[in-house]
């Protein structure tokens, strides 16, 4: 699972917010909420639905903040809350339009590698989004969780109350999508 | 199309970047088409995993949205309970009731004393 950045006031805030500290809360919110909501958003592939799916895990969050011991980090623990919600509410999603997403995710600085070569890269990364996109919820969500986030298929089977062998299933359907719509032209040599 | 070179691609989205064992890791080894197909999984696996550095910024009313869920109109700091929102008001309210009926029943007794 993704170790996220550090965050060392996480600590001190969550004590604060279990003994019931609204304005506590409210930092982690502010601290948590862009991660939280591109998990959602890469889940939903929808802005609208992200954003519902990230404040409903919020809420949540706070409500079961007395049972949070502390052994997972509070991102973690939050993925797994967004991936909850957002599961279950699947079927709303299924109705609601997706909006495409626009390329406006922030990339990290690409360091050390040729012009040419992040070019190249910046450009395969927009045709997976899309990609990624197109692909239907039950099979983007397992690609993401695995693939984006390092969730295990244990975890993945887990949390969407589905069996290992789905999971690995989904995955590898998943994968070959998204391998045919980055590489199409290598499809056409069989 | 070689029949080894289907069956690696039907492989190749599971392989997880270990190349086959046996006969198909020989013939892997002897053709670059596989070798190609399998590498291009490697670059899908690489380009995902760099999506989790990407962060989309949140729009900027989620907070305060939370944060309004979360103040339910009330700006004490009472502990979050594990008795769930509905709960607590039934219980609350069943509460209330209790005493209520409890000091009409003493005002009762009292006006029944009275008349003895
Ligand atoms: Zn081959």
């Amino acid at each position: 699972m993704t170790q996220g950045r550090v965050r060392p006031n996480d600590g001190e805030l969550l004590i604060r917010a279990r003994a019931g500290d609204r304005a506590a809360f409210s930092d982690l919110v502010r601290i948590h909420q862009d991660e939280v909501y591109t998990l959602a958003l890469r889940m939903t592939a929808d802005r609208e639905l992200a954003a519902d799916v990230s404040q409903e895990a919020f809420v949540r969050a706070w409500r079961a903040l007395p049972k949070f011991r502390g052994d997972a980090r509070f991102s973690t623990w939050m993925h797994r809350i967004v991936v909850n919600v957002a599961w279950t509410q699947r079927r709303k999603q299924a109705k609601h339009r997706t909006d495409p997403i626009d390329e406006s995710f922030v990339e990290p600085a690409a360091e050390s590698i040729s012009p040419e070569r992040a070019a190249e890269s910046a450009a395969v990364q927009g045709r997976l989004r899309a990609a990624l996109q197109a692909l239907a919820l039950p099979v983007r969500t397992v690609v993401v969780l695995k693939d984006v986030y390092g969730w295990s298929h244990g975890e993945i089977a887990e949390h969407l109350n589905i069996t290992v062998s789905a999971a690995k299933v989904r995955l590898h359907r998943g994968r070959q999508q998204l391998r045919t719509q980055l590489w199409p032209e290598v499809e056409v040599e069989a | 199309m070689k029949a080894a070179c289907l069956v690696v691609r039907s492989l190749a989205p599971s392989t997880e970047g270990v190349p086959p064992s046996g006969m198909l890791g020989d013939h892997v080894s002897r053709c670059l088409r596989c070798q190609a197909e399998l590498a291009r999984y490697s670059r899908l696996r690489r380009h995902l995993g760099a999506l989790a550095d990407e962060v989309e910024p949140a729009p900027p009313p989620l907070a305060t949205d939370v944060d309004r869920e979360v103040g339910s109109g009330s700006d004490d700091t009472t502990p979050p309970r594990r008795v769930p929102q509905v709960g607590r008001v039934a219980a609350t309210g069943g509460a209330v009731a209790a005493a209520a009926a409890g000091a009409a029943a003493v005002i009762v007794w009292r006006h029944s004393k009275a008349a003895v």
